[in-house]
């Protein structure tokens, strides 16, 4: 009787015990978190540095400066040696474009209208794989089609009906029939007939691509009911 | 992590002398040169902000990524954005010709700044500015203007015009 009595305590101790080590445990990661924190918030400068040590080309000429009045500028040695160093960097320097990181680069990009996206991704292979980035094409689809289509115009509209779309539970299966494709030089349409196996089909669907920097890019979707069921109900999906 | 220049107040303890100085912060260039500046003018970046309100941005604040000609264009830019009686016209018309006298290398180096700072309203028009002098201009102008050099070969070259002969079309004159 005893010995199990005083197992039960032991028990009961045995799992404080563990409490009480699991609180510690959390207190001291959350204490290393702290302690871990700061330095990497000071250090995040010099982290930059190292990612990206650049030669500063624009050195060499400083009669840009015209802000005297409103800061002190005091020079310190070793200026002018540097400078020297940057204006002979400059000289046989590649492109500026070249220089600036691939984040600015694709951020700049994304300002451009799509022809002009084109040709600049002709002028050389580096300029190829930056222009044909697709955070730059994803931000010229967010610009461009958002002011120029209705109803479900943006890039996210469009893509969280797709969602929808595919998350559809019942839809276990579909068909397509009839499937027409029209090409021109950069544009494209494809009409179908989907059949859906929850019977509310059959759809006719179009969509419409645009050709740009060697991909097809579907610019516009539409999907309505056939009329033989239920006459006239249309859902519309537009990209 | 024991509370530095704490009076029993909990309140933070500055000496007279440094009670100037802290309206004003030192930005140190890459090449060495020093410039003061407001602190609400400094707050405009947001990475000087955050290293104000960690409390590190005490003395001289290096900038190993920026040098002087560009810090001081940048100085200039925040100063006229911290000004107290600028009307956002004013500031708009003093952005446009703060930039239209830059030349792309300029302007890329600004645009490096003002992303490392983390300034945004500059990063942005910066960046505007930059592709602007590309937009609808030929293959060869946009070549020779940002320097960059054609690394495809004669055939590829020939390729890439016939494939895509709309883009030799229909663009504006090399001449400016």
């Amino acid at each position: 009787m005893g010995s199990t009595i005083s197992s039960i305590f032991f028990v009961t101790d045995y799992w404080s015990f563990m409490v009480a080590v699991a609180a510690t445990l959390f207190c001291f990661l959350f204490a290393t978190a702290l302690v871990f924190r700061k330095p990497k918030l000071e250090g995040s400068p010099s982290e930059l540095n190292s990612l990206k040590p650049r030669d500063c080309a624009c050195l060499g000429e400083d009669s840009g400066v015209d802000s005297g009045e409103e800061m002190t500028a005091r020079l310190s040695g070793g200026g002018k040696e540097n400078g020297v160093e940057m204006a002979v960097d400059r000289q046989t320097g590649a492109s500026m474009m070249e220089q600036l990181v691939p984040e600015i680069t694709t951020h700049a990009l994304s300002y451009l209208d799509y022809p002009s996206l084109c040709r600049l991704s002709m002028t050389n292979s580096l300029m190829r794989k930056a222009a044909n980035d697709d955070n730059a094409w994803k931000a010229l689809y967010h610009k461009e089609l958002n002011t120029t289509l209705n109803p479900l115009s943006s890039y996210n509209a469009v893509m969280e009906s797709w969602q929808l779309a595919f998350s559809w539970e019942n839809v276990a299966d579909f068909q397509i029939r009839d499937v027409r494709t029209r090409v021109l030089t950069d544009m494209a349409w494809v009409t179908m007939k989907v059949f859906v196996d929850i019977g509310a089909g059959p759809f006719n669907v179009t969509n419409i691509f645009e050709f740009h920097n060697g991909r097809w890019y579907m610019v516009h979707h539409h999907s309505s009911a056939l009329l033989i069921h239920r006459g006239g109900q249309q859902q519309l999906m537009q990209a | 992590m024991a509370p530095k220049n704490k009076n029993p107040n909990g309140e933070n303890v500055v000496p007279e002398v440094q009670q100037k100085k802290t309206q004003a912060l030192i930005l140190k260039s890459s090449d060495g040169e020093e410039f003061s500046i407001s602190k609400s003018a400094a707050g405009l970046s947001v990475a000087i902000k955050n290293m104000m309100e960690d409390d590190c941005a005490g003395g001289v604040i290096p900038l190993p990524l920026v040098d002087g000609g560009t810090l001081a264009r940048v100085i200039t830019y925040l100063n006229k954005h911290a000004e107290d009686g600028a009307s956002d016209e004013d500031k708009r018309k003093f952005d446009e010709e703060f930039l239209s006298g830059m030349e792309v290398d300029v302007l890329c180096d600004v645009a490096l700044a003002g992303n490392y700072l983390d300034i945004r309203g500059l990063f942005h028009d910066v960046c505007q500015r930059i592709v602007n002098g590309m937009k609808n201009k030929s293959v060869e102008w946009v070549r020779k203007t940002f320097r960059i050099e054609s690394d495809f070969t004669a055939e590829e070259e020939e390729q890439i015009k016939k494939e895509y002969a709309w883009a030799w079309e229909g663009v504006d004159s090399d001449a400016d």
